[in-house]
């Protein structure tokens, strides 16, 4: 039972992470720093070119 | 002791297995989860430590206040999660206390802060880092441009809210604007990220 509602729920679930995380990160690439977080390598793609 | 690297890969390698998306944007997806569960941690951290202490809307206020401003017009970071930790917690802190212990009046204070804050996002916003170089023109622009509205409006409401929560708005610009200074860039060990473009 628990295992069917984990497969049904699991692929709407990774999504709705990943599109946070991808709002997360447009963010952090829009602004200088995103607040206070401790700052990785940002990845290339994330950085804006003119 | 988990590491935040080890939640954010092993999220993106679910991701990956579940839904199809290519290299370039598991990257991103990487580094977003790995941002917000940092900043998750620390936020819920402080904002614990501030409870305990009975600060909690001052150090709401002074978190909002310098996040904002971090967004747009940078400062130096930490090179670990725990200095990062007790920097910021530092910052907000201390900022509030001196605001609660130090009963300067707000419009001493507004005129020579204000001054100082303009003159440094003037010179060196926006202060990035190697790992997050700003290298877009548009972008510095856009961001300095932003800082500066965002500096002006936090003076603005200093001017009408009461005197200990101008003190917080104006101490915590203050320290924001000290984070962008080369002394602290040489002191913390970093470096200015997009200098080459200025």
């Amino acid at each position: 039972m628990s295992n069917k509602i984990l497969s049904k729920t699991k692929i709407p679930f990774l999504t709705l992470v990943s599109a946070i995380a991808m709002l997360v990160a447009a963010y952090s690439s829009s602004a200088c720093f995103l607040w206070f977080a401790h700052q990785p390598k940002c990845p290339a793609s994330l950085i804006k070119q003119d | 002791m988990i590491k935040i690297t080890y939640i954010s890969e092993a999220v993106t390698a679910a991701i990956k297995r579940n839904i199809t998306i290519d290299d370039t944007k598991a990257e991103q997806i990487e580094y977003g989860i790995y941002m917000a569960v940092s900043e998750v941690i620390k936020l819920s951290i402080l904002i614990i430590i501030s409870l305990f202490l009975g600060i909690f809307q001052y150090v709401i206020l002074a978190t909002v206040i310098f996040g904002t401003h971090r967004s747009f017009i940078g400062g130096v970071h930490a090179k670990t999660h725990i200095g990062c930790f007790l920097m910021h917690s530092g910052i907000m802190l201390g900022a509030v206390y001196a605001s609660l212990l130090v009963e300067i009046d707000k419009f001493i204070l507004l005129p020579p802060s204000f001054l100082f804050c303009m003159i440094i996002i003037y010179i060196y916003a926006p202060a990035d880092i190697l790992n997050k170089p700003v290298v877009s023109k548009k972008q510095r622009k856009r961001l300095r441009t932003g800082g500066f509205i965002f500096m002006s409006l936090v003076f603005a409401a200093a001017l009408i809210v009461p005197q200990v929560y101008a003190r917080v708005l104006i101490f915590v610009s203050v320290a924001e604007c000290i984070t962008m200074l080369p002394m602290v860039y040489r002191i913390t060990g970093n470096e200015y990220g997009g200098k080459e473009v200025n």
